[in-house]
């Protein structure tokens, strides 16, 4: 009887030894070790930390070197890069990672999680002058988007700017001259018709593609026709003003359901009138927005040759502005025990090397240096596209997502929804916006 | 302690920690997590009472509709899947040569996962490239959009869910294999047909299992996720009219795009479908009483 005693409370200390040990996780990465003697050599003391980083699995192999490098500098840090993983997740599981990455879309709903950087930029800096050289050398707004309540929440490593992505091959194959920087709509329905091959009802070569279920692409035309996502106070949904329903009326005449026909319906259903696989597929001529988070994907197919150009505007109507400008960047985790190291990593980003590699990773660093070194290199030595200027003229005339909590729920699926409907035909344009409207506002009301 | 019990501890013990850490634990903490706004990671919660159920029956447009489809999918699915695998049940209950063969592969679709399956489903069914569509091209007719048109792709869904019929057909199966041989064989001495001895013999008689696989299928079609979720994405695309109610708690609770990872509000509406399923099931239950053989009363 002692004995089964002894085993059942053996049995239920293994189990609950097991169970804490799977509950623990990797709570205990971020601890920090003041006793530790080994590892810095140029900071005697200095505590031992390890870096818990987020970062997309696609920059693994481009982020390992980089960090082993930071090690290298920081014998007492070092970096666990936690990649394709949900930050979200990994804070809530308490395992939190010291470097968040977001983007200013998202920023206003999880500002809550970031750190203000500014005063450890000022103390980074042995000058205001210095600091504020470093806060001037980020293009245009990009610093700016990433700031919510006068705190600097993160710092930008990488944008979106839309532009008018075309593929080479298809504009000799049809003898057509290259997109130009200052093109109008009129050239670009002219290209997209005869770009476009139809036989006998089946579509084998599409001018342009056609993007759907994000406002990658309508809210685009939308704002070249003089409108918005929201009224001016931020708040109202706009899609039942004019200007909103003249950017969508364009989308869908691009379409083959439209008047100018020369790209696909996204949903048609009919055989041969399918979207041909997109600008990858080598069949489409042209994509109008775009995202250059796609570079890596175009550049690493050996084929496809192409370039960019910046997006066409209304006729008669040249300072249009209309493409979208997002970034994405880094921040420290208020939850977070080693604020000062992440600092440290995160300003490593914005040296030499580490502008280098962010830009061979495929991400497009805003900042005036990263700038100068891009156009540094002559056009035709560089790799896909080759028409950087572009980029950065666009980068110049863009115009910054909407600051709305509710914005990315409320572009995507209300609209893009009722925008398939509209262009299959289902319903009028009167009743996308009245639909539309009413599925953002159904939506705000679940939310708040 | 008692050698019993403490018996009863070593050997059950762990399944009992198990179960009250993995399941009791989470099933009550979705219960708390309904009556406040909890986001994923956001360390503000607030008791909000009832607001979430309100809200859901008040505003939100998505949820009647998911309902409605998760009905409509669960009720024709279960019905296509029960027939038919009691049609090929009753045809593998029959002693010919390399039924055993037939079985397996019958039963072979049951075990390849839902996603795999849609996956390979929806090319098939895909209105411009799919077999199909190219096979009715040919011949002149142009074919639906299946799962990219609003009036065909909840249908779709309910054909490709046929697929899975297998597991009732086992289950029907093993019940007919206990219909006892005397009583068929004396129907057939006393002249009664093959019809008449199914319908006063074998279904009476297998109505037990009938009435198990009804419950089972009927709930297994209200929680389906994978084939909603393969087919509409979270969108439930096209229009909403594949979205199923798991797929929209899941988009809620786990999508950041849709507000932010509303783990309190898709908490109160996973609460409201549970309580729907309930009533369902309570329903199925009463109704036995009408169709279920009980060799006791």
């Amino acid at each position: 009887m002692k004995f089964m005693k002894k085993s059942f409370w053996a049995i239920m200390l293994v189990v609950a030894m097991l169970i804490s040990g799977c509950a623990g996780g990797t709570s205990g990465k971020n601890s920090v070790d003041n006793d530790s003697e080994g590892g810095d050599s140029s900071k005697e003391g200095a505590k031992e930390v390890t870096l818990r980083v987020i970062a997309h699995a696609e920059m693994q192999d481009q982020l390992e070197p980089f960090f082993k490098s930071f090690t290298a500098e920081h014998p007492n840090i070092t970096v666990e890069g936690l990649y394709g993983v949900d930050q979200l997740d990994q804070i809530e599981t308490n395992s939190p990672p010291d470097l968040l990455f977001t983007g200013n879309v998202q920023l206003e709903g999880l500002k809550y999680l970031f750190e203000d950087l500014n005063p450890y930029i000022d103390d980074y800096f042995d000058s205001a002058d210095e600091a504020e050289a470093f806060r001037k050398d980020f293009l245009g707004d990009t610093l700016k988007m990433m700031k919510k309540d006068g705190k600097q929440m993160l710092l930008p490593i990488d944008i979106n700017v839309s532009l008018l992505y075309y593929n080479k091959t298809l504009f000799k194959e049809a003898g057509l001259e290259f997109p130009t920087d200052d093109w109008t709509y009129d050239d670009f329905i002219s290209a997209g018709q005869k770009l476009t091959v139809e036989k006998d009802g089946v579509y084998t070569q599409w001018g342009c593609s056609t993007t759907s279920g994000w406002w990658g692409e309508y809210l685009i035309y939308v704002r070249q026709a003089g409108g918005d996502f929201y009224l001016e106070d931020g708040e109202t949904p706009a899609v039942d003003t004019e200007a909103f329903k003249e950017g969508i009326q364009f989308y869908k005449d691009k379409t083959v359901a439209g008047k100018y026909g020369f790209s696909p319906n996204p949903d048609d259903t009919a055989v041969g009138h399918g979207n041909l696989g997109g600008f990858v597929s080598q069949k489409t001529a042209m994509e109008f927005g775009g995202h250059i988070g796609n570079w890596p994907s175009y550049n690493a197919l050996e084929d496809l040759d192409w370039d960019v150009a910046e997006l066409p505007t209304p006729v008669g109507n040249p300072d249009a502005k209309g493409a979208e400008l997002a970034a994405e960047g880094y921040g420290i985790y208020t939850g977070s025990e080693n604020k000062e190291e992440a600092f440290e990593l995160l300003m490593y980003f914005f040296s030499e090397k580490g502008q280098t590699m962010l830009g061979n990773s495929g991400n497009l660093v805003p900042t005036q240096s990263y700038k100068e070194a891009v156009l540094a290199t002559p056009k035709e030595e560089r790799n896909a596209p080759q028409n950087m200027e572009a980029v950065f003229n666009q980068i110049e005339k863009a115009v910054a997502l909407p600051v709305n909590t509710n914005f990315e729920a409320s572009a995507c699926a209300p609209v893009c929804n009722e925008l398939t409907r509209y262009l299959n035909g289902v319903i009028t344009l009167d009743q996308f916006s009245k639909n539309a409207k009413s599925a953002i506002e159904d939506l705000v009301a679940t939310m708040n | 302690m008692k050698k019993t019990t403490m018996y009863f501890l070593c050997f059950a013990g762990i399944a009992i920690i198990g179960y009250l850490l993995f399941y009791a634990y989470p099933v009550f903490r979705t219960i708390y997590l309904s009556f406040t706004d909890k986001r994923v990671a956001n360390p503000e919660v607030n008791w909000v009472g009832f607001d979430n159920f309100i809200n859901i029956f008040k505003y939100e447009k998505l949820f009647p509709k998911a309902i409605s489809n998760s009905f409509i999918y669960a009720f024709f699915s279960a019905a296509i899947s029960l027939s038919l695998g009691l049609i090929t049940a009753l045809l593998l209950n029959s002693k010919i040569k390399g039924v055993g063969t037939f079985r397996v592969i019958l039963f072979l679709p049951f075990v390849i996962p839902a996603f795999a399956s849609t996956e390979i489903f929806k090319g098939l069914f895909d209105p411009n490239s799919g077999i199909i569509n190219l096979m009715l091209h040919e011949i002149g007719i142009q074919g639906p959009g299946w799962f990219k048109s609003e009036e065909t792709a909840l249908l779709t869904m309910i054909i490709m869910s046929v697929w899975g019929f297998g597991s009732r057909m086992l289950i029907f199966l093993a019940a007919l294999q206990n219909v006892p041989q005397e009583l068929i064989e004396a129907a057939e001495i006393d002249g009664a047909s093959r019809w008449r001895r199914f319908v006063s013999i074998t279904l009476p008689m297998i109505s037990p299992m009938l009435f198990l696989n009804v419950v089972l299928a009927t709930i297994d079609g209200l929680k389906s996720f994978a084939s909603g979720y393969m087919v509409g994405g979270v969108e439930g695309a096209p229009n909403y009219s594949t979205l199923l109610i798991p797929v929209l708690i899941y988009r809620i609770a786990f999508n950041t795009q849709y507000g932010g990872r509303r783990i309190g509000y898709a908490s109160a509406m996973a609460w409201i479908f549970f309580a729907i399923i309930m009533a369902v099931t309570i329903l199925q239950f009463v109704l036995k009483r009408f169709y279920v053989y009980d060799e006791n009363e």
